[in-house]
């Protein structure tokens, strides 16, 4: 069998998201039945039935939801965890790339994770009405994550089946080192610009917040995650390494670095999720949630407070800039 | 007045972050990897740097290791190291006029196929392998070379590294 799979992290990641994907399956071939035949206005034993059904249903999924969140960071954490495995790899950024199915893996399940917030707060508001008025919609909402689910399940096994403990792997320096020259910043910019655009878009999603100007949250926070993340990993993460030639997403989540990168993925991820959602709960169904709104600031600026701060302690420590 | 001047600010940082996406797309010249239209299947020359290996992406700066792949069409792709278009080659099915490489011991251009192969050569990816005109003791042919490439049998593999540096 495959060393891999025979790692303790992944017997336990593996283990839990058959379980979860077992109990959403049931959870998803109910939800097919409430979306045929839901019909709130019938007064037919039927529908009393369906709607005793479908609260269990919601919890289920609720609850299998919940746990496929905080599963991601431990998806991360097992990643990292088999660098030890597979020869070449000195950071989680080799083994995800030991295969194809890696990368696609990682950012289905941040898409995932975006929109299972959303069915979530979909779900709140539609508990709190007396008519449930969005059942349906969370119904095909929740369908259509579930065949997103069925994909990332499907990439789940075929990613630990094929990670070789044979073929050496590139590690970090090589994955996102330097590339002689060849730009690797998106849309053509450079630091300088890069991080101009970083606090422009992070004042763009505080403005637009207070303003309301839900298009204009939205499309800034998607925009800040990718900005975001070059930021990181192409200038604020030099200063976490404390090395202007480390360049990496994945060493801060190690524990030489007290696991820094824990907190600045999720503050990212957390704050454009809770920007996003703000904005699209006040859109949609006009419900405008001042919490959702706070927690969003206040997670986008730790981020940018946390980065940042790396820099200035360098600098006041040092007196250079790297 | 409050909403008034957050507006204001608001239209201000969105005309800001277009500024500076427009002056970077401007600015960008992209990267080079392909010369279009050798419909005589000649082989390019190009200045360190003007070009980047179309499969590591890396600029071509040391032009004793490169390499050409040119397509019937006059499609020139350029690599920077043989062991990249071992790579190239097997993700891309091109219809190729011809494949050629510059040998070390003659600095002439050859057909791969009739250049040897040295496993420990100073080449930029650091597989090892780098192209000579001359056939002499070690050297190994095109056939061998790929077959080792692909294998992961050569000098990032600290296996064969050791057997064949010492270290």
């Amino acid at each position: 069998m495959n060393e891999i799979l025979l790692n303790n992290e992944v017997i336990v990641y593996l283990l839990s998201e058959t379980v979860l994907y077992l109990l959403l399956f049931v959870a998803f071939l109910v939800t097919v039945g409430l979306v045929k035949k839901w019909n709130f206005d019938a007064f037919t034993t039927e529908q009393f039935t369906l709607e005793n059904r479908s609260y269990l249903v919601m919890t289920i999924i609720f609850f299998g939801i919940v746990l496929k969140i905080i599963l991601l960071p431990y998806f991360v954490y097992t990643i990292d965890a088999l660098s030890d495995l597979v020869p070449g790899a000195m950071c989680g950024a080799g083994v995800i790339k030991a295969n194809a199915y890696g990368n696609p893996l990682l950012a289905l399940k941040i898409v995932i994770l975006f929109l299972s917030g959303l069915w979530l707060s979909i779900n709140s508001i539609d508990l709190k009405a007396k008519r449930y008025p969005y059942l349906k919609l969370k119904s095909w909402f929740f369908l259509f994550i579930f065949v997103l689910l069925s994909a990332e399940f499907l990439l789940d096994i075929l990613y630990f089946t094929h990670i070789e403990t044979t073929n050496p792997v590139s590690c970090c320096s090589v994955i996102f080192g330097q590339t002689g020259g060849a730009n690797s910043l998106p849309f053509g910019l450079d630091i300088p610009k890069l991080l101009m655009l970083f606090y422009l878009l992070f004042a763009l999603i505080v403005l637009s917040l207070f303003s309301n100007l839900s298009l204009v949250s939205v499309a800034s926070s998607i925009l800040f995650v990718v900005v975001g993340y070059y930021a990181v990993v192409y200038f604020f993460g030099t200063y976490i390494y404390e090395l202007p030639t480390h360049k990496c997403p994945f060493c801060m989540l190690q524990d030489h670095y007290h696991y820094v990168g824990y907190a600045v993925w999720g503050l990212l991820l957390l704050g454009t999720f809770f920007a996003i959602d703000y904005a699209v709960m006040n859109v949609f169904f006009h419900t405008v949630s001042q919490t959702l709104k706070r927690i969003a600031i206040v997670l986008l600026s730790m981020f940018v407070f946390l980065c940042s701060g790396y820099v200035a302690v360098y600098y006041f420590k040092n007196g250079v800039w790297l | 007045m409050k909403k008034i001047v957050m507006n204001i600010l608001t239209v201000a940082v969105v005309i800001a972050i277009l500024v500076i996406l427009l002056l970077s797309f401007g600015n960008d010249q992209g990267a080079k990897y392909v010369y279009k239209g050798n419909s005589a299947h000649k082989i390019i020359k190009i200045k360190p740097k003007e070009y980047q290996c179309s499969e590591c992406n890396m600029n071509i700066e040391a032009t004793a290791y490169e390499a050409q792949i040119i397509t019937q069409g006059g499609d020139t792709y350029f690599f920077d190291d043989i062991g990249c278009v071992v790579l190239w080659l097997q993700n891309h099915k091109p219809v190729i006029a011809k494949i050629v490489t510059k040998t070390l011991d003659t600095h002439h251009w050859i057909d791969v196929k009739k250049a040897w192969y040295t496993r420990i050569a100073h080449d930029p990816m650091g597989y090892g392998f780098a192209a000579y005109e001359k056939k002499s003791k070690g050297l190994i042919s095109y056939d061998e070379m790929k077959l080792l490439m692909l294998q992961g049998k050569n000098l990032h593999d600290p296996f064969v590294k050791k057997k064949l540096l010492g270290h």
